[in-house]
């Protein structure tokens, strides 16, 4: 008995398949896979399983081998993320400096847990290790923008004039 | 616009040194990651306008810069000559130092923080020479400070061999922990018969509680650039790959247009300064992964692969990306070349001490008053570098202990801080300094997680070894440790030591051997008192609860 389907069956979303048509006709060599994978993930957001099996059979490479390079990095998700990603810095610095505070009051005020995603799909928490910005520890970062010298009150106001920004004013997070 | 001799070189050199000395002050503003890119907008905007409205804007420069390694008291204005460093700056404080400083020529004292002024002065800053003096996105900025003239030198005035012999004579070693000397890896890539070769420069800066890779490559990107390109003639390779993690998006803009720049100037490209040389960088990045740090893992990333250690040997100089020679150095170790080539071994021997020459570029973060990057020679004591340029602890809190090289570093007591920093102990150069509200076996924890998460799952003894040094230490954390398992703890330790893979794994346990060298009473007293002195620990509830 087949446990899959054999690959030629699944088709990507259209809209992913055509930049990838694109981009491998430019770069098919294995090598190139990270980046493959990258354009695929910046198109729609995440990396689901058609574009595993895809990106395998136009490359030449075994499913398993793809499907262990986008476990491997985190920087592939392979599921959807929400509309806002905040990170909070664990490393050393900030560790000592009061980011388990800070990481315990953003769990509980927006209703979230690291690695995952808001019920209303507004925000992703993530930890990450180290931003770079050791002097002014703690630091958070929201969609890509460091915030230093943060504390757990200034974390949650900051959070949330980003996500109220984007749409739905009256909504009680 | 390409230059196509050294004497082009020089005049440009000097045609921009002329330019920067016809200003009769020069304002630079602190731009860097660690400063929101608005505020620092702001600052160049209200700068420009106010010198506007008295119609000397042509006699001063106002210039956006790097990180001058005081991020916590940004944001910062530096003024030249003189080297003032106003802190905490808004654009009201800004328009007032033009009004004093520049029109009436009287510094604003109280803009000033001797504090943060000393801890620049008492430093020796070769890697970080032109951070905060040049504006890091116009190569011509570079060229003022005799930026490209070391790879004329080389390119012009000396062989392969005599570079890798001056490189061997200077002592350098690689600065990003393994202390491996640079001019004998250099040496065997060049030995080697089998083209093409690569150079990877490596700027992963995977470490927790380190950050000098990054200021340097947002306050002097040409400066890596440069030693890339010297060693690639120096190894005889004619591609170069640069890894930055893509979190540091500033550097990586930064880098993008540094290389752009050289490309336009002939600088890279086909036959540089129309020698038979020919180089190129390609900007390769991702996510950041801390394994991603170690040599061959990051061999394989680039390869596309999982960035899985591989075993060794052989070596990426032997046998590395795609199975060519490859040359894999630090981007701090690569700023060093220029310096060693344009003013000789000799002169850059003279910093540091017998077996540790030159300087290192350490992070100093934790509980001190001014955090931030300090480069001192090599042999400089702890002390030194927390008390006297750290300006010590904060709060009246005394110094417990000190974690030098990152996170699986030495940690040293705080009696102990007399100890010269060799290159043994420098590591990455991270400095994270411990005051006494924090709990030892808590902090050994946490950075055992962090080695746990970050182990790439390749060889049994550190994708499983380390969970269960976790779970014994988090036993000892929740109060139900027993004195076998410090035992088992020792053991557990001496086999990672011995048969990791790479370096994460055999490196990893160092916080753990070196407490339990110094503050196994602190380990004793969680275990048969049940305590946690600090009070960090969970096991201080289940006290509660009894």
């Amino acid at each position: 008995m087949r446990r899959y389907r054999p690959y030629d069956l699944l088709e990507p979303d259209p809209k992913v398949a055509s930049t990838l048509e694109k981009e491998l006709a430019k770069r098919g060599n294995p090598t190139n896979l990270l980046e493959v994978l990258r354009i695929a993930q910046n198109t729609i957001g995440y990396i689901n399983k058609d574009v595993i099996f895809y990106v395998a059979k136009r490359m030449r490479l075994p499913v398993s081998k793809v499907y262990g390079v986008v476990t491997f990095y985190r920087e592939f998700n392979l599921r959807q993320l929400g509309e806002h990603i905040c990170a909070v810095c664990m490393g050393t610095a900030c560790y000592i400096n009061g980011a388990p505070e800070i990481l315990r009051a953003i769990e509980k005020f927006f209703n979230v847990k690291p690695g995952g995603t808001s019920p209303d799909k507004k925000l992703s928490l993530i930890i990450v290790r180290c931003i770079g910005c050791c002097a002014n520890a703690p630091n958070i970062m929201i969609d890509g923008r460091i915030i230093g010298n943060v504390t757990p009150e200034k974390a949650i106001q900051r959070i949330e004039e980003v996500v109220r920004r984007s749409g739905d004013e009256n909504k009680k997070y | 616009m390409r230059i196509r001799s050294i004497e082009e070189l020089r005049k440009l050199i000097e045609r921009e040194k002329r330019r920067l000395s016809s200003y009769k002050y020069r304002i630079y503003v602190v731009s860097a990651s660690c400063t929101h890119p608005e505020v620092t907008q702001g600052l160049l905007e209200t700068l420009e306008a106010s010198l506007e409205d008295i119609y000397i804007k042509d006699e001063v420069l106002v210039s956006p810069t790097g990180c001058l390694g005081v991020c916590s008291r940004g944001p910062i204005i530096r003024v030249e000559p003189g080297d003032y460093v106003y802190v905490h700056m808004t654009p009201e404080k800004a328009r007032r130092v033009v009004y004093e400083h520049i029109i009436k020529g009287r510094p604003l004292k109280e803009y000033l923080d001797d504090n943060v002024t000393l801890f620049l002065r008492k430093q020796t800053r070769l890697v970080l020479r032109n951070v905060g003096k040049m504006n890091p996105e116009r190569i011509e900025d570079y060229f003022a400070k005799n930026g490209y003239l070391a790879l004329a030198k080389a390119l012009t005035e000396m062989t392969p061999r005599q570079v890798i012999e001056e490189i061997k004579r200077s002592e350098l070693v690689g600065r990003s922990g393994s202390a491996f000397p640079t001019g004998l890896k250099w040496e065997i890539v060049a030995d080697m018969k089998d083209y093409p070769k690569y150079v990877i420069a490596n700027l992963s800066e995977g470490d927790p509680g380190v950050f000098s890779n990054r200021a340097l490559a947002e306050g002097d990107p040409h400066a890596i650039i440069e030693g890339m390109i010297i060693a690639g003639y120096a190894v005889g390779a004619n591609k170069g790959f640069l890894y930055v993690r893509s979190d540091y998006k500033l550097a990586l803009k930064r880098l993008r247009i540094a290389i752009e720049q050289a490309r336009r100037y002939g600088l890279l490209g086909e036959r540089i300064l129309n020698s038979d040389f020919s180089f190129d960088i390609e900007l390769i990045s991702g996510v950041h992964e801390f394994i991603a740090g170690e040599e061959t893992a990051l061999i394989s990333l680039i390869e596309g692969k999982r960035a899985s250690p591989r075993r060794r040997p052989p070596y990426p100089a032997t046998q590395g990306l795609w199975g060519k020679p490859t040359l894999v150095n630090n981007v701090e170790t690569l700023a060093n070349i220029p310096l060693i080539i344009l003013k000789g071994a000799k002169w850059f021997a003279q910093f540091g001490i017998k077996g540790s020459k030159g300087t290192k570029v350490f992070s100093l973060v934790g509980h001190v008053k001014i955090p931030g990057l300090v480069e001192v020679p090599l042999g400089t004591k702890l002390y030194d570098i927390i008390y006297e340029i750290g300006g010590g602890i904060p709060n009246g809190h005394k110094l417990k202990y000190v974690q030098v090289g990152g996170p699986s570093g030495e940690i040293i007591p705080g009696d102990k801080l007399d100890l010269p920093i060799d290159h043994k102990l420098m590591g990455s150069g991270g400095i994270v300094v411990f005051d006494d509200r924090t709990c030892i076996v808590d902090i050994v924890k946490f950075l055992i997680e962090f080695f746990m998460e970050e182990s790439c799952g390749y060889c049994i003894p550190c994708r499983v070894g380390l969970v269960r040094i976790y779970e014994i230490l988090d036993r000892i954390t929740r109060g139900q440790g027993s004195l076998k398992d410090l035992e088992l703890l020792e053991k557990l330790c001496t086999v990672l030591r011995k048969a990791c893979l790479c370096g994460l794994g055999r490196s990893a346990p160092i916080p753990v051997i070196s407490t339990l060298r110094f503050f196994k009473d602190e380990y004793l007293m969680h275990i048969e008192k049940g305590i946690c002195p600090a009070g960090k620990c969970p096991i201080n509830k289940s006290v509660n609860e009894r």
